[in-house]
């Protein structure tokens, strides 16, 4: 039970976050209360994305270039890097059919092929924790911002209009505001 | 061919155009619109014609393709097939006809903020026409929310009473996306891909772990439906038609 907790906490950190945002959705009848769950039940599943693109030894992924030279100079890779056409010598012809971009990317260690697990070693052997996640992340967050603005607009109108943040759905009839406007 | 493109660029540039250009011509955004969609409809019924005739038609976007043989493809792929291709002729249709019988009515009732209104609009088209030309689950999400947040506002432009049912909508509707978007997290956690056709061809390996697929189908499937206030997801949904107006998509 406590290797569980201690290997996968963070995990149990992110269904928290995301029952309290639920929580705060369905239990309260002000809808800033609502708002303000909905972003914290975003936000848990961006901590979710975050979590799965963790390994403990694993690195950041930022392409150095001593690590593309010992990369190239890895006999083993050889036959990738002639795949990709990412050799120096190559011919204009290679790079008219990949883009420069991402002939330079397919020089990365691939992690599962050489990256050594040891965290006491240098980062540059160590191979890179996965970016991919965190880049949706980023268009996430993104797309949470406008959701919230445009929660907040809609809710000032309703401040305008009616004078309340209430929401009155299942209440009795006797006990709504009327609409005055 | 870059046909799926150019099926999402056209509605989302007429909305940039329009929503720019309304303030300074008055009679801009209608005629705009309704060009727009015309040359989509015309678009669309090309590129179905396209797709039947020479098969499907698929898009890399920015030329990001599989890197490491065998791996994942890294970037964004769009696929027009045939059934991708009659989803957005029925889009392009009927988002037409709705533009051209709504013209009176938005005059009518919207008369000063006709420019939003259309401009809303056609990012709801812009989104739809997204979600049947992406083959990628996350380019799926961005644009089930695109289409959605217009959608909102749409909703919230009515009269009395709209805003409320619009905050509503807004919150399970989110809901419903950050959903989706955990199934997608699940998926992607099983096959490290985001590949539609990848992720399948992926959980079809006897090796792919059976849990986790199953958890992101029940995340996805459970999503949608209260998006689409399908029967079991349905208390608590909105209504989200307080108002006369007509011609109200989604």
């Amino acid at each position: 039970m406590n290797n569980v907790l201690i290997s996968k906490g963070p995990y149990f950190a992110f269904a928290v976050v995301v029952l309290v945002g639920l929580y705060l959705m369905i239990a309260h009848r002000n809808l800033v209360t609502a708002v303000v769950g909905l972003a914290i039940f975003q936000n848990g599943i961006i901590l979710f994305f975050i979590l799965i693109a963790y390994q403990f030894p694993a690195t950041v992924p930022i392409l150095t270039e001593e690590a593309t030279k010992a990369y190239k100079h890895d006999p083993a890779h050889e036959q990738v890097d002639h795949d990709a056409g990412s050799a120096d010598d190559d011919g204009d012809a290679d790079h008219a059919n990949h883009p420069s971009d991402a002939s330079e990317y397919a020089a990365m260690p691939h992690p599962s092929a050489n990256g050594s697990l040891d965290p006491a070693d240098a980062p540059t052997k160590r191979p890179y924790a996965n970016p991919i996640p965190h880049a949706l992340m980023l268009t996430a967050i993104v797309v949470g911002v406008a959701t919230l603005g445009l929660a907040i607009a809609i809710l000032l109108r309703l401040q305008a209009e009616t004078g309340s943040v209430e929401d009155e759905l299942g209440m009795p009839d006797d006990q709504r505001r009327e609409v005055t406007a | 061919m870059q046909l799926p493109l150019m099926m999402f660029v056209l509605p989302f540039a007429g909305a940039l155009i329009v929503a720019i250009g309304g303030y300074f011509v008055k009679s801009l955004p209608r005629v705009t619109t309704i060009g727009v969609m015309l040359a989509l409809a015309v678009l669309s019924v090309f590129s179905l014609v396209q797709v039947m005739q020479h098969g499907t038609i698929r898009v890399v976007v920015g030329g990001w393709d599989a890197i490491v043989p065998g791996g994942p493809p890294l970037g964004i792929e769009w696929v027009l097939d045939p059934f991708s291709a009659c989803i957005a002729v029925v889009v392009a249709v009927v988002g037409l006809a709705c533009f051209v019988g709504s013209a009176d009515s938005v005059e009518r009732e919207l008369k000063r903020r006709d420019t939003f209104y259309y401009s809303a609009s056609l990012l709801v088209v812009a989104g739809l026409m997204g979600m049947s030309v992406t083959a990628d689950l996350f380019n799926l999400f961005v644009f089930i929310e695109v289409s959605s947040l217009s959608a909102y506002a749409l909703v919230a432009a009515g009269g009395r009473g709209a805003p409320r049912a619009a905050i509503r909508y807004l919150l399970l509707g989110s809901l419903g996306a950050s959903l989706y978007l955990l199934g997608v997290g699940f998926l992607y956690a099983a096959t490290g891909s985001l590949n539609m056709a990848d992720v399948a061809a992926r959980l079809m390996l006897p090796a792919t772990d059976t849990r986790l697929p199953v958890v992101a189908g029940i995340f996805i499937v459970i999503g949608l439906g209260v998006k689409m206030g399908l029967f079991p997801c349905t208390p608590g949904c909105p209504t989200p038609t307080p108002s006369r107006r007509s011609a109200r998509r989604r």
